[in-house]
């Protein structure tokens, strides 16, 4: 008899683990956030250790409460992800690209930094209109590194019970001389 | 390909028969939505943007705007080499008429001294 209760015991914990890998391989591409954009690419200069802010990315959010259950730099080679926040923007400027970590930048209207959460768990609530959010890295070039380059940010998010996935379009790409660009450029592609 | 000075863009347009353009920029007008490029020596900085269109083909000759989102002329892909390296100027954004530049509907693409 306490043999037969294992077994069912087993057959249920089973069955619960199951489910629950059902659900988190159904990750949908076609979210809230949206399709990432438009591709493109944007390289900057910086030596290897230096950190730079990128703050480039925008998305909105026109489903229901979600939240961020991980970011991270999708396809990434020599580039090395230190920070991510998420930033309320109301105005008509995102917090952009720039040397050095993130600071406040009252200058920027619209840009919330003082909201900014923790992309990792952040909280994001849907947005009307123009309003949306802004993701802010800190990144830098990997040690010994004369250029590396991401495919995008990757944004694993859920609404409810659904899991979703942002990809962005836009490449980001680090070196070490101006006159790299280019040619990492051309041979990363868009 | 040299670093350049602010307030001047160099525009390639790959497999497009009108080459390189490197001209002081004409503002355009109802650019709205921007990102700050900042400044200082590591902000140099390349953009590059599908599926870009530029006005007719020639109008790149006028100003420097290239439409992000238009499908009918001129198909190409455009990048725009800028470096806005004086440490005493606030930088440089790079604005579009409609969204922000990168989103699916940028419209006019402009980089702002």
């Amino acid at each position: 008899m306490i043999r037969r209760w294992r077994l069912m015991a087993a057959a249920a914990v089973l069955a619960a683990a199951m489910a629950s890998c059902t659900s988190s391989g159904d990750t949908r591409s076609d979210g809230p956030f949206g399709n990432g954009g438009t591709p493109g690419a944007h390289c900057v200069v910086a030596q290897p250790g230096q950190v730079r802010t990128d703050g480039d990315q925008f998305f909105q959010n026109s489903g229901s409460q979600a939240r961020i259950r991980s970011l991270s730099l999708a396809g990434d080679h020599g580039i090395e992800l230190l920070r991510s926040w998420i930033v309320r923007i109301t105005g008509n400027t995102l917090y952009g690209n720039w040397a050095g970590w993130p600071v406040n930048r009252p200058q920027l209207r619209g840009v919330h930094w003082d909201t900014r959460q923790a992309a990792v768990g952040a909280s994001v609530p849907p947005v009307s209109g123009k309003d949306g959010y802004n993701i802010v890295l800190a990144i830098s070039l990997a040690p010994g590194r004369r250029e590396g380059w991401a495919r995008g940010i990757s944004v694993h998010y859920s609404t409810g019970s659904q899991d979703y996935i942002l990809l962005t379009a836009t490449r980001i790409e680090i070196v070490t001389k101006f006159s790299l660009c280019g040619s990492l450029m051309k041979r990363v592609g868009i | 390909m040299s670093a350049r000075s602010s307030g001047h863009t160099f525009t390639e347009a790959k497999d497009w028969a009108g080459g390189k353009i490197y001209q002081n920029v004409t503002a355009l007008q109802n650019l709205t939505k921007c990102v700050p490029e900042g400044s200082g020596p590591a902000s140099s900085t390349v953009s590059k943007g599908n599926a870009a269109t530029f006005k007719g083909g020639v109008s790149i000759a006028g100003d420097i705007g290239i439409n992000l989102s238009a499908q009918t002329g001129y198909s190409a892909t455009a990048t725009l080499f800028f470096d806005d390296s004086n440490p005493n100027d606030p930088g440089a954004k790079l604005c579009g008429t409609t969204d922000f530049p990168g989103s699916a509907n940028p419209g006019w693409v402009q980089l702002e001294p």
